[in-house]
């Protein structure tokens, strides 16, 4: 018995060596990022690892008032912009995934099989080939350029392909539970609302938390529909301070306060919401 | 996906058959089954091509029955549409009144917009923009035919009349049944009846009518845009608005096949497969190994642990990889180099070089491999959360069963362990492994495609993957902007990745057996 | 224009015109009889570089379409919004500027319901950002000479017209010099108002470790950097610098847009350039083995930087980041200096050189005021204050003429740079910078070596594709 003891007490000294190991890579650059962040050296071409001393100066030209070129990067608009466009885009995704899904998972109809097959097939074609055609479709309809519900619903009106994981925790939802509604005489729509919403609860959070998390990660669409510093999103505002020849020698200590001030509230957010991500990934496999 | 697992309640003996037997076989039979799949495809084409003819003469045959049987009302609907409805009563207005809306804005459509481009498309246009003196004598630009918008909006015109002839033989339909109704004395719906029928026997349209028209609009429609323009010069010697754009053929094709292009697109391809390769599979086992260890019962701190990796996943990513692009940044100065060279050069006193090792720009393996390690940085958090989340539910008492049996602790993880994890990911991994082939973020934000070099007169870059290099033919700078090119690149990514898809489609219990467990 | 490059004694006589320009210390200036300087005096300015005051207040009725000019009337214009694509360095200059012309006493506040929108944005990159909808682009922006040709084509600029006719196209022709206006013209029209002449590089080096003779050589700068353990700087993995080995064994630019043809790089020279490239790029590092001879530092002020705070030794510099009074104490400025051919004899070292333009877009809602802004931006005065706060070269014939200017430092080093090695910035298509900065990628990587050139392969790379 004490072999066994010995051998566990080795085996677990081994994995706290591993895991402190990794978690001291893994945390490493964000780290440094943070450090950067708060450090007196603006440029990126200075020759250090850490700063040597520290400030509040780059967070502060975050806000109105704390540069002189605010006006030409002002980061809150950004995060306001990016806001209202997640929030809105979340609503609209979440509510057609729910609608998709419900529809493929409980109702029986001629073109159901047809229709699962299609979305399969388009959600495997680039978006970035659709990119320019999407501009000038928007623009017919006056969404495109410099418009905050144009790239909202470039964001949200295809949502309906991704209805895989939500239709998958549905169908596990028995339908004995349908049928006795069916019986008090619900109808669909009250079925739908009152009963497999409510019961839906972890894939549910599941897909907001995507939807909501996915417009602060997209650079590329953003910087195609938006022309104007004021109608940036943080990602295509805080890009410009790292790219280019003159800007990076000068706000790269800001591109790293603006990347923290952004990524806290939503690694809180993920933090906090995590269970529920792994429900959505596991197909519910982690259920409540 | 894979929910079959929570209801079926499997024995540890029922993965008892070794892994890489099972992992052989349904590769084989995978390979069979897409050849079986593509022999049907092709076989029913032809039966394909009957039917449809078939349901269109059966349309027509429907158009004409109701005309001939319909009484003066009915008739009247073939023209103005919705007649039918409305003129029998205010319980079909509402009714009556959407189709003459629709009858009324196709019209408006066609004839201010639609048919002006429909009668361009098989030209593109015939004039460039110009500039001429205007009515005051000044010299100004006036407008040419912009190729891109006939495109766009002749497709569309097209989408808008398939609609509006569907909705005009559901007119029909719709004037003959209430004919019926009131020849039969039935009554008529009320709009609380139809609101009924919408809510019950219609649900499925009411819920679905506007996530598939966002589809439409976002999707299909740009999408067939793009594979049209696969066929024109659409180029930067030939970009709207300035300049028009025209049908070239296969052109485009030929381009992209044959002499240098197909070279890269061939290099591109086996590059893209083999980092979907990597990046799929070195987060998964890494990711599983990570969450195994921390899941080992005597492990202390689990949720500390997590949460220190998990943090890593909630950085949203173009923050966390444009800063590991500067992390690992370069220059053959030990002053000038980025902080990652600085830390192995003054903490560790590694030579490795002057300025430390060009990790993104310089040699393409060294570059290569840095894309799959920063890709696991970023991705392996992932796996081990789901993973941990699996390993949570997996039945205690097959490990129980698996003891009295005298199954060692490597017996254990192959039996159980490894096939439930594999059980649960396995589809996921599948569709991780075709959204890797499109994984725009990383190659993008870290390498920019790069290292570049000079393949017979193309550009190259190392770490391209078809999507980037889709993206810097197209968006990049569009002064070298070659959209045909991009469009056929576009559509070759998709035959590679609908072939990838397939094995999920093909694999996934849950396509198939969707019904047993409700 | 592309005809006038193709035409090798058109470009000499214009490469001479401008050197008439820059180097105003050493010819007298022939200044247009027709130009009647008189004062306005209209308000004050910041000055920086110790300019005569009176100088910021030189406004001729070429500069200002209001003056002596008959059917001009005060009437306010209507509240519209402008918005301005500039380098992020020279907007505070020009929000000032701006300020100015919205103010009420501007002739009676005719722009006073202007509201004027700046947006950081370099020049290089306004092409791209044009490129997926000019409509959706900023009403006036700043780009580059190099990208006039393209934007001409792609209709991007607005002809420059004025309430009456032609008025700013004349205006230019007035009071800039020929050279910076002429790739400009079309249809008799001026598509964008010429605001600096002084985009291109010169030397930087530090006085203390170089003379101005040992200055002269890249070999001896190389060597002495060897010596004092310092590096010398220059982008050569940037195209607008990398050519220079190709230029300065005189291979020649046939910089003609889309028809461009770059079969000129396949010669003797070609190889001769090619070879010295390779050379000087593997020249390898200073005797502690860690410093490089030579460095590539792209962000902008490195050079100046670097030999302030030791570093360097010496550097390539552009005119737009051209060392300040108090530096040049330390800092000293010259041409380009010759290096070792291949054949063993002496060469140039050659350059770039061109301007930045200010183009009005041709799908603003707003084109006669965007004309005004932009006419107000690059004026005489406008020109007078971007010298005095950034050394920029002028392409205004009096501010041309200014003592301050022809005193200057640093544009006299591009002067002579031009002079002894410049090529003159022509339509260069996109592909040709791509295909110069691979060629260099592959260099670095070692798969471009003396034994094999591969410069068929990047004269490829190089040529857009026709049709």
């Amino acid at each position: 018995m004490i072999g066994i003891r010995a051998k566990r007490i080795v085996s677990d000294t081994v994995i706290y060596i591993v895991l402190t190991v990794m978690v001291v890579i893994w945390l490493f650059p964000l780290v440094w990022m943070i450090l950067r962040a708060f450090g007196t050296e603006a440029g990126n071409t200075s020759s250090i690892v850490f700063p040597n001393s520290y400030t509040l100066e780059h967070f502060k030209a975050l806000f109105p008032g704390g540069a002189a070129d605010y006006e030409q990067f002002p980061y809150l608009t950004w995060v306001g912009n990016t806001l209202i466009i997640a929030i809105g885009s979340c609503v609209i995704s979440t509510l057609f995934v729910l609608m998709v899904s419900y529809a493929l998972s409980r109702l029986r109809f001629k073109m159901r099989k047809k229709l699962m097959n299609i979305a399969l097939i388009l959600g495997l074609f680039p978006g970035f080939l659709s990119m320019i055609t999407l501009y000038y479709t928007f623009n017919f309809l006056g969404l495109t350029p410099n418009s905050r519900v144009g790239l909202m619903l470039a964001y949200s009106l295809g949502a309906g392909t991704g209805y895989y994981i939500v239709k998958g925790f549905f169908d596990t939802v028995p339908v004995a539970i349908d049928e006795a509604a069916r019986i008090d005489g619900a109808s669909k729509n009250r079925i739908f609302w009152r009963i497999i919403i409510p019961l839906s609860k972890p894939i549910i959070v599941y897909t907001i938390l995507t939807n909501f998390i996915a417009p602060w990660c997209d650079y590329i669409l953003a910087s195609v529909f938006m022309s104007k510093a004021e109608y940036y999103t943080v990602a295509v505002g805080i890009r410009q301070w790292i790219t280019g020849l003159s800007l990076p020698g000068t706000h790269f200590a800001r591109f790293c306060a603006g990347g923290v001030l952004i990524s806290v509230p939503i690694v809180i957010l993920f933090l906090v919401m995590q269970k529920f991500y792994v429900a959505g990934i596991t197909g519910g496999a982690a259920k409540g | 996906m894979g929910n079959s697992d929570r209801s079926a309640t499997p024995t540890w003996k029922q993965f008892n058959h070794p892994w890489y037997a099972k992992l052989g076989l349904g590769i084989a039979g995978y390979f069979k089954n897409v050849g079986i799949m593509i022999w049907h495809v092709i076989k029913s084409i032809p039966f394909k091509l009957w039917a449809l003819i078939l349901a269109i003469g059966h349309g027509f045959k429907g158009l004409w029955l109701r005309f001939k049987n319909g009484d003066w009302r009915t008739r009247l609907s073939y023209l103005i549409m919705g007649f039918g409805n409305f003129s029998r009563g205010p319980k079909q207005f509402i009714v009556g009144f959407l189709y003459l809306a629709v009858e009324a804005l196709f019209v408006v459509f066609m004839v201010f917009s639609g048919a002006g481009y429909l009668v361009k498309l098989g030209t593109l246009g015939t004039i460039d923009e110009y500039f001429d003196y205007d009515a005051n004598g000044e010299w100004v630009k006036f407008d040419g035919d912009n190729s891109l918008k006939i495109l766009i909006f002749s497709v569309l015109a097209i989408a808008i009349i398939i609609f509006f002839i569907i909705m005009y033989v559901q007119n029909t339909k719709s004037a003959f049944n209430v004919q019926q109704r009131v020849q039969n004395g039935q009554g008529i719906s009320s709009p609380k009846d139809q609101f009924n029928n919408a809510m019950n026997d219609n649900y499925h349209i009411t819920v679905l009518a506007l996530p598939v028209l966002g589809v439409l609009i976002i999707t299909v429609l740009p999408l067939i845009c793009n594979i049209l323009v696969a066929f024109t010069n659409f180029n930067y010697l030939h970009s709207p608005p300035s300049d028009r754009f025209w049908w070239t053929g296969f052109e485009a094709f030929k381009t992209t096949f044959q002499g240098s292009y197909g070279i890269l697109l061939w290099r591109t391809l086996g590059w893209t497969l083999v980092w979907a390769f990597f990046a799929t599979f070195t987060n998964f086992f890494f990711g599983m190994f990570l969450a195994m260890i921390i899941n080992k019962k005597s492990i202390k701190m689990k949720v500390f642990w997590r949460t220190c990796f998990v943090i890593v996943i909630a950085v949203p990513d173009f923050v966390s990889l444009m800063m590991m692009g500067q992390f690992f940044s370069y220059s053959n100065s030990n002053i000038y180099t980025g902080a990652f060279n600085h830390i192995i050069i003054e903490w560790f006193h590694i030579k490795t070089g002057v300025g430390g090792v060009n990790w993104l720009g310089g040699e393409a393996w060294v570059a290569r491999i840095m894309v799959i390690v920063i890709n696991l940085w970023r991705g392996m958090p992932f796996t081990m959360l789901s993973t941990m989340g699996i390993l949570m539910n997996i039945p205690e008492d097959l490990y129980e069963s698996s003891r009295i049996d005298g199954a060692g602790p490597v017996r254990r993880f192959i039996s159980i362990t490894f096939p439930y994890i594999m059980f649960v990911m396995g589809p996921q991994l599948i569709t991780t492994f075709t959204g890797n082939i499109n994984n725009f973020n990383v190659i993008f934000f870290l390498t920019g495609g790069g290292p570049f070099t000079n393949i017979g007169g193309v550009r190259y870059g190392a770490t391209n993957l078809l999507i980037t290099w889709l993206y810097s033919l197209t968006m990049q700078d569009t002064a070298l902007a070659r959209y045909n090119i991009g469009s056929v690149i576009g559509i070759f990514t998709f035959i590679i990745t609908a072939f990838f898809a397939l094995i999920v489609f093909n694999s996934s219990k849950s396509n198939t057996q969707e019904d047993t467990f409700q | 224009m592309h005809k006038q490059l193709k035409n090798h004694s058109m470009e000499e006589n214009m490469k001479k015109k401008l050197l008439s320009l820059l180097l105003a210390s050493v010819t007298a200036l022939s200044v247009a009889g027709g130009l009647a300087a008189c004062n306005n005096g209209s308000s004050n300015s910041g000055n920086a570089a110790g300019l005569d005051p009176s100088e910021f207040n030189k406004v001729t009725h070429w500069d200002d379409p209001m003056l002596d000019n008959a059917n001009a009337n005060n009437d306010k214009v209507e509240a519209c919004t402008i918005r301005v694509w500039a380098p992020v360095e020279v907007i505070p200059t020009y929000t000032a500027l701006m300020n100015e012309f919205t103010s009420d006493s501007y002739h009676d506040g005719k722009y006073s319901n202007v509201t004027i929108n700046f947006q950081a944005m370099e020049e290089g990159e306004v092409r791209e950002n044009l490129g997926t909808d000019a409509s959706a682009g900023a009403d006036v922006f700043f780009f580059p000479s190099d990208h006039m040709g393209d934007f001409i084509k792609s209709n991007y600029l607005a002809p420059l017209r004025g309430a009456t006719g032609s008025y700013y196209s004349a205006a230019i022709t007035q009071r800039d010099s020929e050279t910076t206006y002429a790739p400009a013209m079309k249809d008799g029209y001026c598509y964008a108002f010429p605001t600096t002449s002084d985009n291109g590089y010169y030397l930087v080096y530090n006085k203390n470790d170089l003379t101005e003779t040992e200055a002269g050589s890249l070999d001896t700068i190389i060597a002495k950097a060897k010596t004092a353990n310092k590096s010398f700087m220059y982008r050569y993995g940037t195209g607008f610098y990398a050519a220079t080995f190709f230029f300065g064994e005189g291979v020649e630019l046939d910089a003609n847009g889309a028809d461009s043809d770059f079969s000129s790089f396949m010669s003797e020279s070609g190889e001769r350039g090619a070879k010295a490239m390779i050379k000087y790029i593997n020249s390898g590092y200073c005797q502690d083995g860690e410093t490089p001879a030579i460095i590539d530092l792209g962000a902008n002020g490195a050079a100046v930087n670097g030999i302030i705070d030791g570093t360097l030794i010496a550097g390539v510099c552009g005119a737009w980041e051209a060392p300040t009074k108090e530096q040049q104490a330390t800092v000293g400025l010259a041409k380009l200096p010759t290096f070792t051919s291949v054949d063993g004899s002496q060469k140039q070292m050659g350059s770039f050189f061109g301007g930045k333009y200010c183009g009005v877009n041709s799908s603003s809602q707003n084109q006669q005021v965007a004309m005004a802004v932009a006419n107000f931006l690059t004026n005489t005065k406008a020109q007078t204050t971007r010298f005095a706060a950034h050394q920029a070269g002028p392409t205004n014939k009096v501010v041309s003429n200014l003592n301050e200017v022809k005193e200057n430092a640093p544009l006299a080093a591009l002067a002579a740079q031009v002079a002894a090695g410049g090529v003159l910035q022509g339509n260069i298509p996109g592909t040709w910078w791509s295909g110069l900065e691979t060629y260099v990628d592959d260099i670095e990587a070692g798969n471009i070596t003396e034994t094999n050139l591969g410069l068929a392969d990047m004269v490829a790379a190089m040529t857009p594709e026709k049709a």
